[in-house]
């Protein structure tokens, strides 16, 4: 119930206030999905087995690139 | 209050900017940008050479409220594995395949606190092999002091790797929908496989050393978000990763995207890694993505990688890797419905190793030169 008061909230303040533009028409271009650093696999540019094979990659690393037989 | 009046207006601001492309019109999407919505994602991938195939695949499950936002995945990966050993110095070593499976769970949780500042968990745990590498060496000493036809090397014990994390941070719009920064601690715990190396004892008598099976690992990532221009936004981010018995890791990557016009995006990262005594990695890569049709997009990647090889750290017998170089291209598509999503990519991998190091000769078929085939598959559905 609540979630619907939530989205008839929304569309009355859409209604109400109107879709402002956010800038110039570029401005949306920086806007675009596939300009974000999204979390989503959809808009995902790095592959997680390849970090298998490439120990150095910078948001890889942690206790698993290290393959060391006897560490001192 | 403050924290629900700021998400109502980006919710706002984010409807408006989509209603406003010709593409997503559609009242299934309007409905979708509402300020509750959920997704369900599935994405797998798979990289394969004539010897190995390695998949991983995960199922995950996210919502995304006013001041609140979670995710739950499981994930699930394989590890396939012609092993083949060196005979010239394993000499009882005998081909055999490997087959090994790791499964995972991981949860996140965004919750804004007040108005642009936003708390970040997270905690996840896995069961299994972290990588290809580690079932490989790990069968090297399984075959070496657990061999079929010889009694078990007082010392040796089957490995059961597994590990969890946890992590938190902030995440601060310190410029409204122009720049973000966040700041995340992580500490991570692994029950690895260890190593093994032949020594003897004070009084001369044969003993088999293991090495360390527990590494635990924290580490500070600080990251900045920053829109530029109109068609520019550019992420940097930092981190220092302090792990058990090792020196201190020090990584940078750097991503700048940029929009060159309507239908064509260019994204462009680089970043190096460093910890002493003579690690060093160096990467970058690009990817230009063109919107053939509102729905449908293509894109081509290049990526190149190149270190200085994995430090030595054992008195006779090494597993570190030599200095390796690696390049990739691919080829993807992404096709986008009024609620759901596909992407899929396809892309060759090429990995070049220097030639083996003495100490690590037994593994010169691990750090063997491959072509690699990789395939990425992803689906999201958003209600």
């Amino acid at each position: 119930m609540q979630k619907h008061h939530a989205a008839f909230l929304a569309v009355a303040t859409l209604a109400l206030a109107g879709c402002a533009s956010p800038g110039t028409p570029e401005d949306r271009l920086v806007s675009k999905p596939n300009m974000q650093f999204s979390r989503s696999a959809i808009y995902a540019y790095s592959s997680r087995i390849t970090s298998q094979l490439q120990p150095g990659l910078a948001l890889t690393a942690g206790a698993q690139p290290s393959t060391c037989t006897l560490c001192r | 209050m403050k924290a629900h009046s700021g998400s109502w207006l980006r919710a706002i601001a984010a409807a408006c900017v989509v209603l406003s492309a010709p593409a997503l019109r559609a009242a299934d999407d309007a409905a979708a940008l509402l300020p509750f919505w959920n997704t369900i994602e599935a994405d797998s991938e798979a990289v394969l050479s004539s010897d190995i195939q390695l998949t991983d695949t995960r199922l995950l499950y996210r919502h995304e409220g006013l001041a609140l936002e979670w995710d739950a995945a499981f994930s699930y990966a394989s590890f396939d594995i012609d092993y083949r050993p060196f005979t010239e110095f394993d000499f009882l070593g005998f081909s055999e395949h490997l087959h090994e499976d790791r499964f995972g769970g991981q949860a996140n949780l965004r919750y804004s606190v007040v108005d642009r500042l936003t708390l970040l968990g997270g905690a996840g745990a896995y069961d299994g092999y972290p990588d290809y590498r580690r079932v490989w060496i790990a069968n090297r000493f399984r075959q070496k002091y657990d061999h079929p036809d010889f009694p078990r090397i007082p010392g040796y014990e089957e490995p059961n790797p597994w590990g969890w994390n946890a992590s938190a941070g902030l995440r601060w719009e310190y410029l409204p929908l122009r720049a973000f920064a966040e700041l995340k601690a992580t500490y991570a715990s692994d029950q690895t496989a260890p190593g093994y190396e032949d020594s003897t004892n004070s009084v001369g008598d044969y003993l088999l050393l293991r090495g360390r099976e527990k590494l635990d690992t924290t580490s500070l990532g600080l990251s900045s978000e920053n829109v530029l221009n109109s068609w520019l936004r550019a992420l940097n981010e930092f981190s220092i990763i302090d792990t058990t018995a090792r020196e201190l890791r020090f990584t940078y990557q750097g991503s700048l995207n940029a929009a060159l016009s309507s239908k064509w995006v260019l994204r462009g990262y680089g970043g190096v890694s460093a910890e002493d005594p003579q690690f060093e990695a160096f990467f970058f890569g690009s990817t230009a993505e063109w919107e053939l049709t509102p729905a449908l997009s293509l894109s081509l990647t290049g990526r190149y990688y190149k270190d200085t090889g994995e430090i030595e750290n054992s008195l006779f017998t090494s597993t570190a890797a030599p200095p390796l170089e690696s390049w990739e291209v691919g080829l993807g598509f992404r096709y986008l419905w009024s609620r759901s999503s596909l992407r899929l990519y396809i892309g060759a991998l090429w990995t070049n190793y220097d030639p083996i190091r003495s100490g690590t000769a037994e593994f010169t078929y691990l750090y063997a030169d491959r072509e690699w085939a990789l395939a990425q598959l992803a689906y999201s559905w958003k209600f």
